[in-house]
């Protein structure tokens, strides 16, 4: 069976010391890949009524090349994360927005997901320590993700 | 067993396997008798005539191989330089926390969450598993120079 060269691209870096590390540390963890879908839980600090972690799902068509996009989700109901249950706080709100914005089911808001940047070239400049580029890797998202389920502001759901 | 192995010259881990009864010495390469290996967060080098389950080195702990004994780092914040000597096998997050503490940056901790390490002219921020002997040249001085700075804001 043939492996296309985004699939493999993936499957290195999983096997990466840095995401392996991740794994061992218990920052996240991978449930599944089902190309190009990728399931991955990443743990959040403990907050009252909060679960130890969320799911993201992530579309990894053209990875890395590609930027990425994925979103907080529901595995149980296999739908994004109903708004109620989303992670709450300054940051780690405005990433899992459950407002009017288009990316709000589907996206993360952040340099690092390809739906959010695609409406903001702004963030190219402003925030190029956060921005996609073919030379990161999915660790470079979950480590951001994991800082902010992690942040002093991050308030539980 | 697998350990996860650092090295001067990268910032991401290398995994690596060994036998809980070889001696720490497998790790060095032939062309690196004089160098060392720590265990992380211990300034103290291991014995390399010493087994891994000797020393209690266990599954996917985590190593430092290299040549520096102590890094310099220099931290530069708010146009001050914060300078203390680590063990190589120190983590960024070891770091992290005297340089925004009261002995360097002292910051507030809402300002705390804001801040980050970087290497100079980086396009990404330090993660806190990186060993600060991980951020050494190979063959350079054992100095490192690190920004401490705000994080990036993107809420437009």
């Amino acid at each position: 069976m043939v492996v296309a060269p985004d699939e493999r691209a993936l499957c290195a870096h999983l096997d990466s010391g840095r995401f392996l590390a991740g794994v061992e540390a218990g920052r996240w963890r991978l449930v599944s890949v089902e190309w190009p879908i990728a399931i991955v839980i990443v743990s959040a600090a403990p907050r009252a009524g909060a679960p130890a972690g969320f799911t993201i799902r992530f579309e990894l068509n053209g990875y890395p090349n590609t930027t990425p996009t994925g979103c907080i989700w529901d595995v149980e109901a296999n739908t994004p994360l109903a708004p109620h249950l989303r992670p709450k706080g300054a940051e780690v709100g405005l990433i899992f927005r459950t407002d009017e914005w288009v990316g709000a089911q589907n996206a993360m808001y952040a340099p690092w997901d390809r739906l959010a940047l695609q409406t903001h070239a702004n963030w190219l400049q402003e925030a190029p320590h956060l921005v996609w580029h073919p030379g990161r890797d999915l660790t470079f998202i979950l480590d951001n993700v994991h800082r902010v389920f992690h942040d002093y502001a991050y308030l539980g759901i | 067993m697998e350990l996860f192995q650092h090295t001067e010259g990268g910032e991401a881990p290398e995994v690596v396997a060994v036998e809980p009864t070889a001696k720490v010495r497998t790790l060095l390469l032939e062309t690196e008798p004089d160098h060392g290996v720590w265990i992380e967060e211990i300034d103290e080098e291991i014995g390399l005539d010493l087994t891994f389950e000797e020393v209690g080195i266990h599954h996917r702990d985590h190593v430092h191989r290299g040549r520096c004994r102590r890094v310099k780092v220099i931290v530069q914040f708010n146009g001050a330089d914060f300078t203390h000597e680590y063990g190589p096998g120190s983590t960024i997050e070891t770091i992290y926390h005297r340089a925004s503490g009261d002995e360097a940056g002292n910051l507030s901790a809402e300002q705390k969450a804001k801040h980050v390490l970087a290497l100079p002219g980086a396009d990404h921020y330090l993660a806190d598993g990186v060993h600060v002997g991980s951020l050494l040249t190979p063959g350079g001085p054992c100095e490192v120079t690190l920004n401490l700075l705000p994080r990036d804001s993107f809420g437009g």
